[in-house]
């Protein structure tokens, strides 16, 4: 494959957690951090501040439209529950196994303006362990 | 994947202007797209300004058309136009638009056109133009 546009992107949600995941209608976005924790161990007689890695974040965000048949049983509902969802977010609909997935924590927003359409924002952060897809060999 | 004719949301605003006998009976020899035929003196105009598709994964979200209407009288004040301005005001803004392979999102106004033109072959004839520029958003079904 060769380097690809975002518009074969998609987000797949099951909102119980488990492992059926569907698509997540009307959604344009999505973005994930894996930014690790820095802790700084800089000593006497270094000469430059160093620091060693923790883990990474997995969280993120995503966006879309709000639709009332799909948004709110598909995304609101998980955001008002106490449930972690199962996210699947996936670069590519042409390559489905390539993807990054895991439990997560989501929040959520609307933004409603008399001069466009209604949109939805959403944040979240790992709720448990999560991989990429295919797992690579370092 | 839905995919839509934007020519229909050409149509549809044409069909609701020609279609309202109120309008007619201001501007009786019709409504067009972008160019009245010859020896027309009371008519309208819809011309297409811009289009934006707003793309989502899976599916394209909405797109939105902005369009240009103006009523075009042949007159020396712009009393008529100007009534048949307000009269498209009243069918168009944040009415409904059936636009076959779309769900309508709202119609609104967003600049108010007046104006008056010298006719470039005769020059002691004016035309009153008066109308405005209205987006449209609509959702491929």
């Amino acid at each position: 494959m060769s380097r690809i546009h975002g518009k074969k992107g998609d987000v797949l949600i099951d909102p119980t957690g488990g492992a059926t995941p569907t698509s997540l209608a009307s959604t344009d976005s999505w973005d994930l951090d894996l930014a690790k924790d820095r802790v700084d161990v800089t000593c006497f007689q270094d000469t430059n501040k160093q620091s060693v890695l923790g883990l990474p974040s997995y969280s993120g965000s995503m966006t879309g439209c709000w639709d009332s048949a799909t948004t709110p049983e598909q995304l609101f509902a998980v955001i008002f529950g106490d449930v972690a969802a199962m996210l699947h977010l996936v670069p590519n609909t042409l390559e489905p196994t390539f993807l990054f997935k895991g439990l997560a924590n989501i929040d959520g927003a609307i933004s409603v303006s008399a001069k466009g359409a209604v949109t939805w924002s959403s944040k979240f952060d790992a709720a448990g362990n999560w991989v990429m897809e295919p797992a690579i060999i370092p | 994947m839905s995919v839509a004719d934007v020519a229909a949301v050409d149509a549809a605003l044409v069909a609701v202007l020609a279609g309202d006998a109120a309008l007619a009976a201001l501007l009786p020899d019709g409504v067009y797209l972008d160019v009245a035929p010859a020896d027309k003196t009371r008519f309208a105009i819809v011309q297409q300004q811009t289009h934006e598709d707003t793309e989502g994964f899976r599916a394209p979200l909405y797109e939105t058309f902005r369009y240009r209407v103006t009523a075009r009288v042949l007159e020396t004040t712009g009393v008529d136009a100007n009534a048949a301005a307000f009269r498209i005001h009243q069918l168009l803004q944040d009415a409904a638009l059936a636009a076959a392979g779309y769900a309508h999102m709202t119609t609104l106004r967003v600049d108010r056109i007046k104006l008056t033109e010298v006719d470039q072959v005769d020059n002691d004839i004016r035309w009153q133009l008066a109308g405005g520029d209205y987006e449209i958003f609509v959702s491929p079904i």
